[in-house]
């Protein structure tokens, strides 16, 4: 194959060059030029174009996203923001990593496959960090799932996060499932993958040291994803390509069941230096971000790259995002027995390269010379914009709270409301969903789906747990994109200490509309100082995460929707909380503090009483810090028997939840007669939790909760029942059966079985 | 001699086929008249060369072992060797293409 | 246990093993050595990513190999979800599994009866228990001809069957058969996930691991 090379790139200095195609603009080309002193030539236009897009540059939001990496938290944090995946310090010499990550667009495009490349790549990312993987969960956002296009995202999207998941071995630990009208064209998938290690095992991905070999291996590489770097072939070469590209990529999960299981044991025997997954621009992300991040020059053969497909130009193989591929750095004396571990598992491995003590990362193909380029201006120098923003306009300083009576609404409808937002696709039956994932497999899953957050035990040998949550809020953060932000942070940590554990760390990922829209991107802005307040408030470092822009169509962006993972830790597994236990007799408490408000609830939502005037109430950090930790140590003191975390429709809906499936008993409620019901019932701000407490612990459990200044209500108690009759009874209003309840959580269903 | 053989596998008669099932449904909608019935299967397309100089009896015994022994589970599928009489382009177009 | 590239639920199996009182060995595919083991359990999971057919080219390894020879001298093998694949690809047992009838794959808490207790590895338990164990497969469906099944039926080697709502479209609600012999046992659901309320719905599971424990310390 003929290639375009440095020397030629030096002799035809005005060659054109397809630059704005590939997504340059002219002053950035130009940058290019100064850099390298020439024109780039087209493997090294191909490696800046795709380096540099949004997508691996993140050049629209980086200037923002730089806060998080300057919070001060007490957390011992191993590895930070820059890293494939955050690490953060658990105990006893254990360590734990997490990220979560978008695949949007291809989810449209093959829900099967979009899902299913989505679960393969935060799994390695979090392979690359030395952990071994052993949970992951997702959270999904569709359209209303009436129509058949919905239909066609949902279930091909659910299929591939199983799917893939499964075949791998992973338990699928919760997530969320929600649906919003501007997500119909713009589904959202964010699948997010937690892993466990020892301190000693965390790695890096940096190439250090002169004369280490650069080990590809995995599966072979092959047409996928390369999209507009097509147009660099066509323009240099006059082949008769073969039209047979795959627009998407596919997935093969046992590929990366293997790729696990050899990486763990060469981990094991200490054979890797550095290590890198190949995911967006492939490998010339992963050999200039080695490169980069060591500081090292490195000499690359691309020709050593095993191929599935002969027919592939060297920058179609550069930029390829083939699956299941990793890039180790390996001391030579090592090399026999990597390449005896990839045999042994049966996957490709091929020595591409090695460390210099060159500056540049230097490519040939079969001795040519196609790529010369200093690393770091690939990897980690590229654009920052400054994009300009509109700040969304907050009306929280002159925010009213509202009640069920601003909006004509009458106790007497109370019964029917409480029915009304069951039926809906927030509060239904996920079945449908959930039991396509393995929730059982590696045998330390504590609490998944159903809960409020997913719980694994770290080890066998151990009894420590991680905890994580995955939540996000558009419709909040519709309204106010800032404190809607900072809510659903508060969220997601509240869910992980209503289980027992005390949350340590948060990643995130931000699912934007165009950042070339002022508002949007003010939205953006405004959503990235909600996360930095509420993390800093609450001591927890931002760990690391994704963003995700362009989630629109046409003129018309999705809502705001910053989706939050908060991890925590339990020291005893066995002292965790849930909706489990339930028995006659039991007392049950709200705890922590009601603002008497409906803003931003699903009640208005659902009786489409929301407007656009609405705001949102401020955040007392004292009173939602304070919930957050003492919650845990009450747990862990074996006060509380059960727990829910009421979140969107309220305290009804938690207290639905929590008796669905304990046919021989109901909750008995009275409402505070100083509070207007549709309040009581749906109000869903501060950060409140349902506690349900032993008989005999009652006393012991409010003295605790008085020392450590908690707020807590009794609201009533656990009674008798049996399946025909009463699931809940708010006393004075109304109840429902179980029957009823079943009745309305299968009508919001947004897949039938 | 390159040779090239296509062994089609599919669900026995008797036995479920819910993917089957659901293709017909789906024939159906997309306004396929009168669909009686679907059974979905697989197909080998196999290319080999042949050294041994084998006579075309020995291999077709040789490939009805393999389609039976590996490609197929008896006990639910069935199975057919078909030897093209002309060479079917399209067969060899894919053969030759992109894998 | 056995581990095929792909196996996943070997390390669970193990497990059960140990809280039984037994000695987990490890085992490899490719090895066909099989180091003098008690019994042999071939575990859950996507052996060989489930191409071709679901354990098909897992039956054909030389560890399989080993396994097929020794069963037939009496040594007890449990193939538990792709396990029960392998074991009636090689034709150890009779019957085939194939695509679920929901064509979707199934996690669920299963409840089951035991229908018979004629093998080493069911001796803790009895005819009629109910048990509650997950299923988790999307390849779980149990299929055979009639004449074949009524044989089955008649001779006692379906030990295990679905109640209460069938996860896979399994003929007769057939969760698990055993060989004439009973040393030879396949069935879909996992018991090596309902050793400890903590991470399963019960503890049903633990019988098959302490009743092989218990069968070989008898037997000396």
């Amino acid at each position: 194959m003929k290639v375009d090379t440095v020397a030629d790139a030096l002799r035809n200095s005005n060659t054109p060059q397809p630059f704005s195609e590939l997504g340059l603009k002219p002053d950035e080309y130009e940058r290019i030029k100064s850099i390298l002193g020439r024109r780039p030539t087209s493997a090294e236009l191909a490696m800046y174009s795709v380096m540099w897009s949004e997508h691996c540059s993140y050049k629209s939001s980086k200037v923002h996203l730089r806060k998080f990496g300057e919070i001060k938290t007490s957390k011992n944090v191993l590895a930070g923001i820059g890293e494939n995946a955050g690490v953060i310090d658990i105990g006893d010499g254990w360590a734990a990593t997490f990220k979560v990550e978008s695949h949007n667009h291809p989810s449209y495009i093959e829900p099967y496959q979009g899902a299913a490349t989505g679960v393969g790549g935060i799994v390695r990312d979090i392979v690359a960090m030395g952990a071994r993987p052993v949970a992951v969960m997702d959270s999904l956002r569709f359209g209303p799932p009436d129509s058949a296009d919905v239909q066609r995202v949902i279930s091909g999207v659910v299929a591939g996060i199983g799917g893939y998941g499964n075949c791998l071995g992973l338990p699928n630990i919760g997530g969320e499932t929600k649906i919003h009208a501007s997500y119909e064209k713009n589904p959202l998938v964010n699948a997010l993958c937690v892993g466990v290690m020892r301190h000693e095992d965390v790695h890096f991905s940096k190439a250090t040291g002169e004369g280490n070999l650069v080990v590809l291996y995995g599966a072979s590489t092959g047409g996928d994803g390369i999209g507009g770097v097509s147009i660099l072939a066509s323009e240099v070469f006059d082949e008769t390509k073969s039209a047979k590209r795959p627009s998407v990529q596919v997935g093969d999960p046992f590929t990366e069941k293997l790729l696990i299981e050899a990486t763990m044991e060469m981990f094991a025997s200490g054979l890797v230096e550095g290590i890198q997954d190949l995911g967006g621009a492939g490998l010339s992300c992963a050999t200039s971000e080695l490169a980069s991040n060591g500081g090292a020059g490195m000499r690359v053969r691309l020709e050593e790259v095993p191929l599935r497909d002969s027919d592939l130009s060297v920058e179609e193989i550069l930029m390829s995002e083939s699956q299941e591929r990793m890039c180790a750095i390996v001391r030579p004396e090592n090399l026999e027995q990597v390449m005896k571990v990839c045999e042994k598992w049966g996957l490709k491995a091929s020595v591409i390269g090695e460390i210099t003590g060159e500056k540049n990362l230097v490519i040939t193909w079969n001795y040519q010379e196609i790529v010369n380029v200093p690393p770091r201006t690939v990897a980690h120098e590229g654009p920052e914009y400054q994009r300009p923003f509109v700040m969304p306009i907050s009306n929280s300083k002159g925010h009213t709270p509202c009640t069920g009576a601003d909006f004509g609404l009458k106790s007497e409808n109370l019964k029917e409301a409480i029915l009304r937002v069951m039926s809906g696709t927030e509060v239904a039956d996920f079945s449908a969903i959930t039991d396509q994932y393995d929730r059982y497999v590696r045998g330390q899953t504590v609490l998944s789906a159903n809960a409020d957050a997913g719980l694994v035990r770290v080890s066998d040998d151990s009894t420590k747990g991680l905890a994580v949550s995955l939540d996000g809020n558009g419709r909040i953060c519709a309204i106010d994109a800032d404190l809607g932000t900072q809510w659903s942070v508060l969220e997601a940590c509240r869910n992980v200490a209503a289980v027992g554990a005390i949350p340590q760390a948060l990643t995130n990922c931000l699912n934007f509309g165009s950042p070339e829209d002022p508002e949007v991107m003010g939205q953006f802005v405004a959503a990235t100082n909600g996360l930095a307040t509420a993390a800093t408030a609450l001591d927890l470092p931002v760990t690391g995460g994704n963003v995700s822009f362009y989630n629109q169509t046409g003129e018309t962006a999705i809502v705001p929707t910053p989706v939050i993972g908060a991890l925590g830790v339990i020291d005893d597994v066995h002292q965790h909380a849930s909706s489990e236990h339930l028995d006659v007799g039991d007392v049950i408490y709200v705890v922590g503090e009601l603002l008497e408000d409906l803003s931003g609830s699903l009640l208005l939502e659902t009786m489409g009483l929301s407007e656009s005037t609405m705001s949102l109430p401020e955040i007392s950090y004292e009173n939602e810090a304070r919930l957050i930790t003492v919650l845990p140590a009450l747990i862990s003191e074996g006060l509380i028997r059960a727990t829910h975390d009421i979140s969107d429709g309220g305290l009804v809906t938690a207290l639905v939840e929590m008796v669905r499936g304990h046919r021989s008993q109901a909750l008995s409620v009275v409402p505070d007669d100083d509070v207007e019901p549709f309040v009581w019932a749906f109000a869903e701000f501060g950060g409140r939790v349902v506690c349900v407490v032993k008989g005999q612990s009652v006393a012991r459990f409010e003295k605790v909760a008085d020392e450590r200044k908690l707020t807590y209500r009794r609201i009533g108690d656990v009674i008798s029942s049996n399946y025909a009759e009463q699931a809940l009874e708010i006393r004075g209003f109304c109840q429902f059966t179980h029957e009823e309840l079943i009745i309305a959580f299968q009508k919001g269903m947004l897949l039938k079985h | 001699m390159t040779e090239r053989v296509t062994v089609q596998v599919w669900l026995k008669e008797a036995v479920l086929d819910p993917q089957g099932q659901a293709v017909q449904k789906a024939l159906t909608r997309e306004g396929l008249p009168g669909v009686k019935s679907v059974r979905q299967g697989k197909a080998f397309f196999i290319e080999f060369e042949d050294e041994s100089g084998k006579s075309q009896e020995d291999l077709n015994q040789l490939i009805e072992k393999l389609a039976r022994d590996l490609l197929s589970n008896p006990v639910i599928e069935d199975f057919q060797v078909i030897w093209p009489s002309e060479p079917d382009a399209r067969v060899i177009d894919y053969l030759e293409g992109d894998a | 246990m056995v581990t095929f590239p792909g196996s996943l639920d070997d390390v669970d199996a193990a497990r059960a093993v140990s809280k039984a009182g037994g000695e987990p060995v490890s085992l490899w595919h490719d090895d066909a050595d099989i180091k003098a083991v008690d019994a042999v359990i071939l575990p859950g999971g996507f052996s060989f990513g489930d191409y071709l057919r679901a354990g098909a080219i897992a039956s054909l390894s030389p560890v399989v190999e080993t396994v097929v020879k020794e069963a037939a001298a009496g040594l007890p093998v449990l193939g538990i979800c792709n396990g029960f694949q392998i074991l009636c690809e090689v034709g150890l047992l009779p019957g085939a599994l194939t695509r679920n009838a929901g064509l979707r794959f199934v996690c669920r808490d299963q409840r089951l009866r035991v229908e018979d207790v004629n093998s080493p590895w069911l001796r803790n338990y009895y005819v009629g228990q109910e048990l509650v164990i997950p299923v988790k497969n999307g390849e779980g469906c149990y299929q055979i001809s009639k004449d074949e099944l009524s044989e089955l039926e008649r001779s006692g080697m379906v030990f295990l069957r679905y109640i209460e709502e069938n996860p896979n479209g399994s003929l007769a609600d057939v969760a698990g058969v055993r060989n004439a012999q009973g040393n030879v046992l396949g069935l879909m659901p996992h018991p090596e996930h309902a050793i400890d309320v903590l991470t399963g719905p019960s503890t049903d599971g633990l019988g098959f691991f302490s009743s092989i424990v218990d069968s070989l310390v008898k037997a000396g």
